[in-house]
């Protein structure tokens, strides 16, 4: 479990990023966090990975704290930032070399991942274009099976048929234990595999919740009910998209991106 | 102790071409360096070689060459060209993120930068043996002939010329490692500190050092030396001049490091 606390980063004093972030990410989800561009969603990674350090507040994970920088965080949370340029070894060398250091590094699941992307294995990492040194990297992380997985814009550089691979290694190596955490503008490419939302705008956290809730609680409608009361529309093709408050406890159907469109531009702030 | 050695292997597994361009650079290195300060060598081997009869005055030149002291340069100097590959790791999110306390990874740096040095060392060495062996073999007889011909019977070739190259080795060792690690830590946190150019950062950073130091010494310590009674204060204060900022440095790198966002 990821819990942060009060977490500010700033670059600057004039360039604050985040502000006053609290929340828990529990195992067993798989989170999409979502955000506009330069909201701080690579920032709030690399943060609970440990790269930046928190002007105030923290983040732990269980009793270990994300600022300590100890092997046994590492250990446990492991990022795979946006883009993937790693060194010259041969293919299935990586992974030994670099799986020595995890405790539940698995050679297997490793080879296993890199063949169901088609990676040549007996090939060496210079010899693979950016997109197949992705792969590589998605099967060493997914193979490392570190209790939270932050991917940043994961599908970055893969081609159609690796993107539904990689939704089926992300659904096939997710368990009980683990906490994915998926920040992604390619909503299209993971929305079925969230289950959770984050969502940042204008420095602050402001959805956390899981899609149930969501579901429970939202209802999209192109046909307004008298009782109804909207909270967001949205101009479509085939007319208004509203947003409105269930007044049942039934699953509706969710689409993630008129959530987030009517999360971010919505003139009130909507209350979860 | 286990895990900075095999972050140590991966460094270098992932390295590879270091095993080729160590030997390289420091052979095409030397052999420059020799024919830029050393020119006179070379023209003198011309000159016997198409002279039939060269005099024993213009084979006697040869024993007022020095020793190949210059090398100095390259046992400093060529293992920091190496070694630029050390601040690209400390920006890779996957070496970042290993799971290993700051202090391995420091560890590691350290062991790599030593391994190299070691290496280089070793090739300028053996390439001073190597020059040492050409000269004494075609050139030794010729020079001690030439030196009795010319009825210096009791005058020997001193020992610190080109012909007994190998005595520069003892220097190439003790002062060349000195310098080298002094200079490194500042070397690190140029590289830690700075994306770009920081070759050229930390030789700035290296300089103005230098000229601080200097500026100390001449107008602080020189003027007051005199106070003290102790002889070696007097000759240690231009070691420890050198010893005490690399050593804060050393340290300040490694809380650099722990503290350093990517």
């Amino acid at each position: 479990m990821i819990s942060i606390t009060s977490l500010n980063y700033a670059y600057s004093k004039k360039k604050k990023i985040l502000t006053d972030i609290s929340c828990t990410l529990r195992p067993g989800h798989i989170y999409g966090l979502l955000g506009l561009n330069g909201e701080g969603k690579t920032t709030l990674i690399k943060l609970i990975a440990a790269m930046l350090l928190p002007n105030s507040g923290q983040i732990c994970y269980a009793t270990l704290q994300s600022s300590k920088r100890s092997a046994d965080y590492f250990n446990e949370v492991f990022f795979l930032p946006d883009s993937s340029k790693l060194p010259d070894l041969p293919i299935e060398k990586f992974g030994s070399l670099y799986g020595l250091f995890y405790s539940r590094y698995n050679h297997e699941e490793y080879t296993d991942y890199l063949k169901a992307f088609n990676i040549p294995i007996e090939n060496g990492l210079s010899a693979l274009s950016l997109g197949q040194q992705r792969k590589v990297h998605i099967a060493f992380a997914l193979a490392c099976n570190c209790s939270v997985l932050l991917m940043d814009e994961p599908t970055n550089g893969l081609d159609i048929p690796s993107k539904t691979i990689f939704r089926k290694l992300i659904s096939k190596s997710m368990n009980e234990q683990k906490l994915y955490v998926i920040s992604s503008h390619q909503i299209r490419d993971i929305d079925q595999l969230l289950d959770a939302l984050l969502i940042l705008h204008q420095r602050k956290l402001i959805v956390n919740s899981s899609l149930q809730e969501l579901a429970q609680s939202y209802k999209i409608s192109t046909e307004l009910q008298p009782q109804e009361e909207v909270i967001y529309t949205e101009h479509v093709f085939e007319g208004q998209k509203h947003l409105v408050k269930s007044t049942s406890n039934e699953e509706n159907p969710v689409d993630i991106e008129f959530l987030f469109n009517a999360f971010t531009h919505a003139n009130q702030p909507i209350a979860l | 102790m286990k895990m900075t050695l095999n972050y140590v292997k991966n460094i270098f597994y992932s390295h590879k071409y270091l095993a080729v361009s160590l030997p390289l650079f420091a052979f095409i290195g030397f052999v420059g360096l020799f024919i830029f300060t050393k020119k006179n060598v070379l023209d003198w081997i011309d000159l016997i070689n198409t002279l039939p009869n060269p005099s024993p005055k213009q084979i006697l030149e040869l024993s007022s060459v020095s020793a190949f002291n210059d090398s100095i340069a390259l046992v400093i100097f060529l293992p920091f060209i190496q070694l630029f590959f050390l601040g690209k790791l400390f920006y890779k999110s996957y070496e970042f993120t290993l799971p290993l306390q700051a202090w391995q990874k420091y560890v590691a740096y350290l062991l790599v930068a030593i391994v190299v040095f070691i290496i280089n060392l070793l090739c300028i060495v053996f390439a001073n043996y190597l020059l040492e062996w050409y000269l004494q073999k075609d050139y030794l007889s010729m020079l001690q002939k030439a030196f009795e011909d010319s009825g210096y019977i009791y005058q020997e070739i001193p020992e610190y010329n080109i012909l007994h190259n190998s005595f520069v080795n003892k220097e190439l060792i003790s002062l060349g490692s000195f310098v080298f690690f002094s200079i490194l830590p500042f070397f690190l946190a140029a590289q830690l500190l700075f994306q770009k150019y920081s070759f050229i950062k930390s030789l700035l950073i290296a300089v103005g050092l230098i000229v601080l130091g200097r500026m100390f010494s001449t107008h602080v310590w020189s003027k007051h030396f005199t106070y003290i009674n102790n002889e070696q204060y007097i000759s240690m204060y231009q070691v420890m001049i050198i010893i005490i900022p690399a050593l804060l440095c050393y340290i300040g790198f490694y809380y650099f490091f722990k503290d350093k966002e990517v």
